[in-house]
């Protein structure tokens, strides 16, 4: 059990039925039983033969996000606040310059023009080329990366960063070759040589103390592969290893279903099971040169500038849809993974608990809950490890 | 009633002809379907849908074979699931292109004492698909296997578990970001974004 499964279990009690629930729901389902039969009856012969398999078909095109795009600026009715704020600097390397100020502006009689807000540092890209040009630089240097074939442990530590409040948490993630292994987070950096964590189940610590729990092991816990399928997937064919992502992941191309509350479309998913491999797995070199190559054909990608991220580290920002991913495509090192609302001017209203961020280069506004978002995760770290930390208490 | 020795397979291939067994799969079912509809719609809503899953199965019937763990659940969630999304779609008209038609949050908050936790268990979820959501929700709050729950939602297993797998990851990392320790000098911001901690 962990935070997630303590708040379903405790959202997912619900009374038993009524005795007199029961009975008349029973009581319908009969009238329209009599009825079949009688259906049934005028047309009885030969046996009905069943399907092989029922198949709802009910995921296929409901696929909801969080975030609507709007187009239009509704903002008369409800008061904004304005929030200044710089990107939250990295804890280990202080920023000149960190005291971010942070202005609160009372509703104004007339919420004229939200005065420009949050903004992510992205700046103009260094050169001029294209999302796919770039993801096939990356592609190539990928390929030369080191690997570790005869690693038996895995570890990625990654910091969790919300772009409008600037608070931060690092989540820390052990696996075996059998997809066993512990999760931990805290709001301090969790180094691989961690040896014992307490569990988050345990008594309260510090506040900075992190909590693990245990992941036991599924059959294939890397997106659906297995350690050892992460090195018999295809990589000289960037179609067939497309088409192996996509049937592991259940994922369609196709149009967006309509009237549903936004979507990711089939591409957006394969977008992000891309990052998520190459952020969280032990994928070879030839693989993650491969990863890049598919990614390089999803078509939509857009370049979204230079951004430098909470480390420090300078990379391209990538964007598909709501998921923007930051690369350096001189090495083919993933770095940074942005979700959530578009960067750009942020305006939340605390009455609403809603945020609209216009996005600098299109003007389009985008709305959404403040909990959550933008948000980004960069990947510390990723590598073999020695063996899995304890969990203790 | 509840005595019928046949399984859920023997009574599914049977219901084709003999249109009575869905009383028994009634009786053996009725309980976990209500909890399933409640736990998305809120019991009173429950109460008034629960004829409605088993009689929309009956004329789906035709065309099902009990999962291979025997159990006709899945199948029965697979409908039900249909069923609340008309149910929701009545409720809020054709207009709305916001509607989500998997969930009645009043009815889940009514579940959760506080006010934070509402706002942790939303956060979670945000993020998710409503197919995610529901595979997610399937096996935390029905407890049905990657397979049970692959088949409520006509999904291969290995899409189920894959999905389930970042369904979770992306509802963690929600979590973790409600719950990340802020910088001092964001505490102000954190203030104005209410119901955050500032550490």
């Amino acid at each position: 059990m962990n935070r997630l499964d303590d708040l379903l279990s405790s959202a997912g009690r619900v009374p038993d039925i009524t005795p007199d629930g029961l009975r008349n729901s029973r009581a319908a389902l009969d009238t329209t039983i009599a009825a079949s039969t009688m259906r049934q009856s005028a047309t009885s012969g030969p046996d009905r033969k069943p399907a092989s398999r029922w198949h709802g078909g009910l995921l296929s095109g409901w696929r909801g996000k969080t975030f609507v795009g709007v187009t239009a600026v509704a903002a008369a009715a409800v008061a904004f606040v304005a929030v200044s704020a710089a990107p939250a600097p990295h804890p280990a390397t202080p920023a000149a310059g960190s005291s971010a100020k942070s202005t609160v502006k009372a509703p104004a009689k007339a919420p004229a023009k939200p005065k420009p807000a949050f903004r992510v540092g992205f700046s103009a890209p260094t050169s001029n080329a294209t999302a796919a040009q770039l993801l096939d630089e990356a592609a190539t240097a990928a390929g030369s990366q080191q690997g570790w074939p005869n690693a038996s442990y895995w570890y990625t530590e990654s910091e969790d960063t919300s772009l409008l409040t600037g608070k931060s948490g690092y989540s820390a993630n052990w696996s075996d070759r059998h997809g066993n292994g512990v999760t931990a987070w805290g709001s301090a950096p969790i180094p691989e040589q961690s040896t014992s964590i307490p569990s988050s189940s345990g008594p309260p610590g510090g506040s900075k103390a992190a909590r693990a729990i245990p992941v036991v092991g599924d059959s294939a816990p890397f997106y659906g592969y297995t350690w050892s399928q992460l090195y018999a997937l295809p990589t000289n064919n960037t179609a067939e290893l497309e088409s192996d992502l996509m049937t592991t992941a259940g994922i369609h191309f196709g149009p967006k279903a309509p009237g549903v509350k936004g979507s990711w479309t089939g591409q957006e998913d394969l977008f992000e099971l891309i990052t998520n491999m190459l952020s969280g797995t032990p994928a070879p070199p030839a693989l993650r040169e491969a990863l890049y190559k598919v990614a390089a054909t999803i078509p939509g990608v857009t370049v979204k500038g230079t951004y430098t991220d909470p480390l420090g580290r300078t990379g391209t920002a990538l964007q598909l849809g709501p998921m923007t991913a930051v690369i350096d495509p001189t090495t083919g090192q993933y770095l940074d993974g942005m979700m959530g609302l578009l960067p750009g001017e942020v305006n939340c209203s605390k009455v609403t608990g809603m945020c609209q961020v216009v996005d600098p280069s299109t003007g389009q506004i985008e709305k959404g809950a403040m909990a959550s978002g933008p948000s980004s995760t960069t990947l510390i770290t990723q590598g073999p490890a020695t063996g899995l930390p304890k969990i203790v208490g | 009633m509840t005595g019928d020795s046949r399984s859920d397979g023997e009574l599914l291939a049977g219901l084709p002809r003999q249109a009575e067994l869905m009383g028994v799969l009634y009786e053996r079912h009725a309980q976990a379907v209500f909890r399933y509809l409640a736990r998305r719609a809120g019991p009173a809503a429950a109460e008034d849908l629960l004829s409605e899953v088993f009689i929309a199965a009956l004329s789906a019937s035709s065309r099902v074979v009990a999962h291979d763990s025997g159990s006709a659940l899945p199948w029965l969630y697979g409908i039900a699931l249909n069923v609340l999304r008309n149910h929701f779609r009545r409720q809020q008209g054709t207009g709305d292109v916001t509607r989500d038609l998997g969930m009645d949050w009043d009815a889940v908050d009514d579940r959760l004492d506080a006010q934070a936790e509402r706002g942790r268990l939303r956060a979670a979820l945000q993020d998710l698909s409503e197919s995610d959501r529901e595979l997610l929700l399937l096996s935390a709050w029905e407890n049905l296997t990657h397979a049970e729950a692959a088949a409520a939602l006509g999904i291969s297993e290995v899409a189920a578990r894959s999905r389930l797998h970042r369904a979770r990851k992306r509802a963690l990392k929600a979590l973790q970001r409600l719950q990340g320790g802020a910088p001092a000098n964001f505490s102000v911001v954190t203030t104005l974004y209410g119901g955050e901690k500032a550490s």
